[in-house]
């Protein structure tokens, strides 16, 4: 769960409202399948009753016929008898591997299906024809159909017998012809008992299915409700959580933001003012220290702005990095110039001996900019010994380490080290160092932004702390993908 | 006789203004930067008045007025508080029970205003409730 906890709020975010709208998505696809399966379901039952209806129809005129010897009876049974045979049609069709839609389409409208069921009766078909109701109710289907043949050939007997009769009028004719049909009207009376049984078959076996994907499509629908209120109810916990710390964080960023400004302000206002009100003697030697101190004020106060405004840039993604060959040797050296003065003050040795020349691919300023925050924080901390920096190439990536001889970090504050403004929040005024507490990360993030990373890579109370830069070796696949990648950003 | 004032201030600009401005109107100072060695000093030198930071390092100056609120001499002296903190800042919570003489913003009081302060103080009978 640690990548969980390392995300952004906006990750976050992006991950629970593609969850919600993957649900909403299945819960949609859901409502519409299930929609589908009931009208098919609906359609095939009002089908059989179509069915049904017309092969008893077929039936009583086949009987009528055998004994009215009406050749109209006939016709009758024969017309009804398309029903049946339409859905059979359309049945066979479908049982092909390719079948076509056209010869399924009218076979269906044949059977009396609404030509707007037609589409629901085809799906059901072919996507659930395994599924074990749909599966039983096709067996009835295949069944009846092979009694409606049995049915045509007792019927074809039958208008055989009665067309060779035609024209004679004598009664022992008729009478010889009646008993011939006999057995052929018990054999009718037989299929329709059959038939009915398969017909009742097929009605109960899909409403069975229709009453259990009713209750399977009830659950998934509690279940998706019961999961979407938990996520909305996990969210609106968390954001009330989040407002709150964040209140918290502004209001104490805010307090300490304004803290550090009021004070190289306090020695501008203060020391002109005296100036002014002629505290210090007008001979430039006597001027000489307050005048620096009130430079040395303005350009603290203006580093403090210029982090500020960094901050800004870099959370609405406005940050325009100038990515170029960097020689990191040079870098340092640059670096450990400028900031020797402020180390001797405090006897501190700053050693750097490398002679090698390194490479790497990152924005000059930006790399200078976390050199001088790495190395002001282990000036600021360290009150004896030494300051050590070295350079380290680990494949496609090259590592400066600087390690100090100075206070270290409470374990219980490493954690809190690269926060945004959780460590200006730790700035309790026991462990009171000045500044926003907003360098590290600002340098972590301006790193990461280079494909490299800053970190903690040891530290002791009493001892020291270590900290390592990582920054991608030039001209590496690695830099040239970054490389790629930013040149598309700020297109 | 001048009088010693203990000045606690970690910012080595400021220490420097309100020293040179203190000396200029007569008072001896005496400067530590941190917390710790701010009460060792005034427990030690026993100054007329203490000018005290809050943000302090090594000790906080809440913890330091407290400490000293304890010490029999300790809990009858001056102490001006000087900060940038405003008075509702949490790092200020209960600063009243400790009873400073006075409390400063700095920057929103210019270096006379202290030196007023300090004459105020130093020259009534003030007198912290026990």
């Amino acid at each position: 769960m640690k990548w969980l906890r390392d995300l952004s709020v906006r990750s976050k975010f992006s991950i629970i409202i593609s969850l919600i709208l993957l649900i909403l998505l299945f819960g949609l696809i859901n409502f519409w399948i299930g929609l589908k399966i009931m009208s098919a379901i609906r359609a095939y039952v009002g089908g059989e009753g179509l069915w049904s209806k017309a092969q008893k129809e077929a039936t009583n005129n086949l009987l009528k016929y055998s004994i009215s010897f009406n050749e109209s009876d006939y016709k009758n049974y024969l017309t009804f008898l398309q029903v049946p045979l339409g859905d059979k049609q359309a049945r066979l069709e479908l049982n092909k591997e390719n079948p076509n839609i056209e010869i399924v389409r009218t076979g269906f409208i044949k059977g009396g299906n609404h030509s707007e069921d037609v589409d629901d009766l085809i799906f059901l078909y072919r996507w659930f024809r395994n599924v074990s109701y749909m599966d039983i109710a096709i067996k009835d289907w295949t069944q009846g159909d092979v009694e409606i043949e049995e049915l045509v050939g007792v019927g074809e007997k039958i208008h055989a017998i009665v067309r060779s009769s035609v024209g004679g009028n004598e009664p022992i004719l008729q009478a010889t012809k009646s008993s011939e049909l006999v057995p052929l009207i018990d054999e009718i009376y037989r299929i329709d008992k059959r038939l009915t049984v398969l017909e009742n078959h097929f009605s109960a076996t899909l409403s069975e299915g229709a009453r259990r994907i009713r209750d399977i499509l009830f659950a998934i629908t509690v279940a998706m409700t019961i999961i979407l209120g938990s996520i909305v109810l996990v969210i609106a916990i968390y954001i009330g959580k989040i407002s709150v710390r964040v209140d918290k964080i502004k209001s104490e960023f805010v307090s300490r933001v304004s803290h550090e400004l009021r004070t190289p302000l306090t020695a501008i206002i203060g020391i002109t003012s005296m100036i002014l009100k002629g505290e210090y003697s007008f001979r430039q030697e006597r001027l000489n220290q307050p005048l620096q101190d009130i430079k040395s004020s303005s350009l603290h106060l203006l580093d403090l702005v210029n982090d500020l405004l960094e901050i800004s840039r870099m959370q609405s993604g406005k940050l325009k990095l100038n990515l170029g060959e960097v020689n990191m040797r040079q870098a340092i050296e640059r670096n450990v110039q400028i900031m020797q003065s402020l180390a001797q003050k405090k006897d501190i040795k700053i050693v750097f001996s490398s002679k090698e020349d390194f490479f790497v691919l990152a924005d000059l300023e930006k790399v200078e900019q976390i050199l001088y925050n790495l190395l002001g924080n282990a000036i600021k901390f360290t009150s004896k010994g030494k300051i050590e920096i070295t350079m380290l190439q680990k494949g496609d990536k090259l590592l400066t380490i600087v390690r100090d001889t100075g206070e270290g970090i409470a374990k219980n504050e490493r954690k809190r080290l690269f926060g945004r403004f959780e460590q200006t929040a730790i700035g309790n005024s026991s462990s009171h160092h000045g500044g926003l507490g907003l360098g590290l990360y600002l340098s972590r993030a301006l790193a990461r932004k280079m494909g490299g990373d800053v970190w903690l890579e040891s530290s002791e109370v009493g001892l020291g702390s270590t900290f390592a830069f990582e920054l991608l070796m030039a001209k590496t696949t690695e830099a040239k993908k970054l490389q790629k990648k930013l040149a598309k950003e700020f297109v | 006789m001048t009088k010693i004032l203990l000045l606690i201030e970690d910012d080595k600009v400021l220490s420097r203004m309100y020293e040179k401005l203190l000396s200029n109107h007569g008072y001896t100072i005496e400067v530590t930067d941190n917390g710790e060695d701010g009460l060792e000093a005034a427990l030690r030198d026993r100054p007329a008045l203490i000018l005290l930071d809050i943000g302090l390092p090594k000790m906080d100056g809440m913890t330091l007025m407290h400490k000293l609120r304890q010490d029999q001499w300790g809990k009858t002296v001056p102490i001006i508080i000087l900060t940038n903190y405003d008075t509702d800042d949490e790092r200020l919570k209960g600063v009243v029970e400790d009873q400073p003489a006075f409390y400063l913003i700095k920057s929103n009081n210019p270096p006379e205003t202290v030196v007023e302060k300090i004459k105020e103080i130093l020259g009534s009978t003030f007198q912290p409730k026990s």
